[in-house]
């Protein structure tokens, strides 16, 4: 484990001193924070159904942005092979590459603990609404890290790697929301699919065993499939 | 190194793996329930009342499967819930899921229980479709049989099962009985919401005064509203109903108040005197609230007529209940219509007690005498504190009659709400939820059945806000806005120092032990 913890705060460093950090999590919590604040008295309602709903929608688009250069930078600069050719397994370089992912999106997911703090100074909020969207937020972003450095891993183009990202996880979204498309039998599958459906199961407060599992299967192949595709040279 | 752990072959043996996980995690599964009410688990009512079941009930829903959205998750939760109830029932509950849609004799059947097929909008073959869906349940037990046509508001599901399981266990159904004969609005035309949902429970029933007494007697009286007053004999009909241990809600306006005339007087039913004697007793004044509705009103803006919604302090919304009270302890909001304030320094008979319910804010007044309800007028009234005032309080206890001396009636329970308008859809077009929750309370309160009052509030209302006011909001919302945003930049500038303190050599410091090692191998460019 320790590899993959150097890893990730190699990575972690890399960001935080260039922009790209700060740019992805100050525009995020810009956009977040807009909608909330101007929502907040408008509705009056102590909830944060503004920001759970937004933010897979904003990380749609952000998630790809940081993964994108994960792989397909270190492929096209030619330090992959370096990388992987060093002491440390694959696994071990997903890992410390996910987490260091998974951390900056954390941190953005819990400066809005502000938020969760106005709502609770200034009403009621249910606990586990709020509990249940937060969990379900992070689960939801980790699933979409592991999918954009899948994304990255495919190609040495950063481009490509951005929109084969977001049209994975674009897909994944809208699962449950072509179901009227589908005959029947398929329509249950997409929905179970779907990482939209499981994330609002949790936004109720109920946390379900069967949506848990799912954000780690979906997690935990994506990490393989990564693993598969490091070990070849894409076109 | 060896990279043949991520061949085809593995790669196909780890995903088959994850989907029997999966298939087995759908069947095999936990489910935490944080929410406050713990909404979606049983509540010890429902669970006492499926443990003493004498008889199987079994459950029968006749539901389409695969439906999209937004029904799709109606069946994996009506299917939780019954699993819930089954796994407390044991032997005594069965549940079965049919699909009518392929078998003639199971619509009919689902026909004969009256759970209509629902529309809903399909696209088969790139075409818009409308297809006949069914969402219904039946509740058999005993040769009788209840439904709910539509599984549809999976909040009040728990609420909707178990009330009917009550009542197929019940012997017999309690009368509600509205009065009627004096102006009053009709449950079934006024009040639809709350009829429908106290048909689920109760007999509902109008009733007028026959002779001297009642009739039907129900076993809850509520009086709503009536605008014209009440003769004495009537009076005497309500008195001795409560003196033979009747149950009654009092809904009325102490003031007449008309919106679009902008005028208002007091209004006197009769029903004061009687009220007073037991313990009772209405302001005849308007209670304004900075915590209110907003009404829509024409403002004539240099030529042009515009709708304004503005907020209108004799629409109070309460916010406030007893947190002791089991009969509004969950509720949220109430939405009120021009309401009077009760007198709680009124002298009550000895053996009654008094308990307040629902309150204004603090941010309210009252006004007497002189009604001035004009919303222009109104709004220059910003300067309200005199709150909290009690809108509703409960009266429990034996009553003095007010007709015969000497006379008190059995342990009995009434309660009293300054204003009668806040059921009546037709007035205001809506039936506030949270009103319909209360007055639905009230009744089982009143009739003494204290386990659907455990199971009823557990819907999930939106909850307001404190009272914020206008100077403090623009802080609160722009810290939000920029507040974590700054934090980020903040942390930037912080680290940005930090590094700089140590890479640069300051004149007449000594050089650093060692040059800073370049961080890495390649350069980022900013995402």
């Amino acid at each position: 484990m320790k590899p993959a913890w150097i890893l990730m705060k190699r990575e972690l460093n890399a960001a935080f001193d260039s922009p790209s950090a700060y740019v992805v999590l100050i525009a995020f919590l810009l956009i977040v924070g807009w909608f909330f604040g101007n929502g907040l008295f408008l509705q009056n309602v102590a909830s944060l159904r503004t920001v759970f709903d937004l933010a897979p929608i904003i990380f749609m688009f952000f998630v790809p942005a940081v993964t994108m250069a994960t792989f397909a930078e270190e492929r096209r600069a030619g330090t992959l092979e370096l990388l992987l050719t060093m002491p440390v397994r694959d696994w071990q370089v997903i890992t410390g590459k996910l987490l260091a992912v998974t951390v900056l999106l954390w941190s953005a997911i819990g400066l809005t603990g502000l938020y969760a703090l106005t709502i609770a100074v200034l009403g009621d909020p249910d606990f586990g609404a709020t509990a249940g969207g937060y969990l379900g937020l992070m689960l939801l972003a980790v699933t979409y890290g592991a999918i954009g450095l899948l994304a990255s891993s495919l190609t040495r183009n950063q481009i490509v790697a951005f929109i084969l990202g977001f049209a994975i996880i674009f897909a994944l979204f809208m699962m449950d929301k072509v179901t009227d498309f589908v005959p029947g039998a398929l329509a249950g599958l997409l929905e179970y699919l779907s990482i939209d459906y499981h994330y609002r199961n949790l936004l109720r407060g109920v946390i379900d065993s069967r949506d848990v599992l799912y954000y780690l299967s979906v997690t935990f192949f994506a990490c393989l499939l990564t693993a598969y595709h490091l070990a070849r040279r894409p076109e | 190194m060896k990279r043949d752990w991520t061949s085809r072959t593995s790669l196909l043996l780890v995903g088959v793996i994850l989907v029997l996980l999966n298939l087995i995690g759908v069947n095999l599964f936990l489910r935490l329930d944080l929410t406050d009410d713990n909404v979606y688990s049983l509540s010890p009512a429902s669970i006492r009342l499926v443990e003493n079941l004498e008889d199987p009930v079994t459950f029968k829903a006749f539901f389409t499967p695969n439906l999209p959205a937004p029904y799709s998750s109606n069946l994996r939760f009506l299917r939780d819930k019954l699993d819930d109830y089954r796994a407390y029932g044991g032997r005594n509950v069965q549940y079965e899921f049919v699909d009518p849609g392929s078998d003639e004799a199971l619509r009919e059947e689902a026909e004969r229980y009256g759970i209509p097929p629902v529309q809903i909008q399909v696209i088969e073959n790139d075409n818009l479709q409308i297809k006949n869906a069914f969402m219904g349940l039946a509740i058999l037990y005993g040769g009788e049989r209840e439904i709910i046509p539509v599984v549809q508001d999976l909040s009040t599901l728990e609420y909707d099962i178990t009330s009917a399981l009550k009542k197929l266990t019940r012997e017999r159904t309690p009368v509600v009985g509205f009065l009627t004969g004096h102006g009053e609005p009709t449950p079934a035309q006024h009040m639809p919401a709350l009829d429908r949902a106290l048909q689920r429970n109760y007999d509902v029933r109008t009733v007028s005064v026959t002779d001297t007494t009642l009739s039907p007697r129900p076993d809850v009286l509520l009086v709503v509203a009536p605008s014209d007053s009440l003769p004495e004999a009537h009076l005497k009909a309500i008195d001795a109903y409560l003196m033979s241990g009747g149950k009654a809600g009092f809904l009325l306006n102490r003031v007449a108040a008309n919106l679009q005339m902008g005028q208002a007087s007091e209004l006197t039913t009769g029903l004061e005197g009687l009220l007073e004697r037991y313990g009772a007793r209405i302001g005849a004044n308007l209670v304004m609230d900075r915590q209110s509705s907003s009404i829509s009103v024409q403002r004539n803006l240099g030529g042009f007529i515009v709708q304004q919604a503005i907020e209108y302090p004799f629409f109070p919304i309460a916010t406030r209940f007893n947190p002791d009270h089991q009969m509004v302890n969950r509720l949220r909001e109430v939405g009120l219509y021009y309401a009077s304030a009760l007198d709680t320094a009124a002298v009550l008979p000895e053996n009654v007690t008094l308990e307040p319910l629902m309150y204004s804010s603090p941010r309210s007044g009252l006004q007497q005498d002189f009604f001035f309800i004009q919303p222009m007028v109104a709004r220059s009234m910003e300067t309200l504190r005199d709150g909290p005032y009690v809108l509703a309080a409960a009266y429990s206890g034996t009553f003095p009659s007010a007709y015969v001396d000497g006379l008190r009636s059995p342990n009995t329970r009434l309660v009293v709400v300054g204003d009668g308008d806040f059921v009546n859809a037709s007035l205001m077009g809506t039936e506030i939820p949270g009103n319909v929750a209360f007055v639905l309370n009230m009744v089982d309160w009143l009739a003494q059945d204290d386990d659907l009052l455990a199971i009823r509030t557990k819907t999930i209302e939106p909850r307001q806000l404190e009272f914020v006011s206008e100077a403090v909001r623009p802080w609160i919302k722009y810290a939000n806005m920029l507040g974590p945003a700054l934090l980020v930049l903040l942390f930037g500038l912080i680290r940005w120092r930090l590094r700089k303190s140590r890479t640069f050599v300051l004149p007449g410091s000594p050089a650093p032990s060692a040059p800073e090692t370049p961080r890495r191998a390649e350069v980022h460019e900013p995402a």
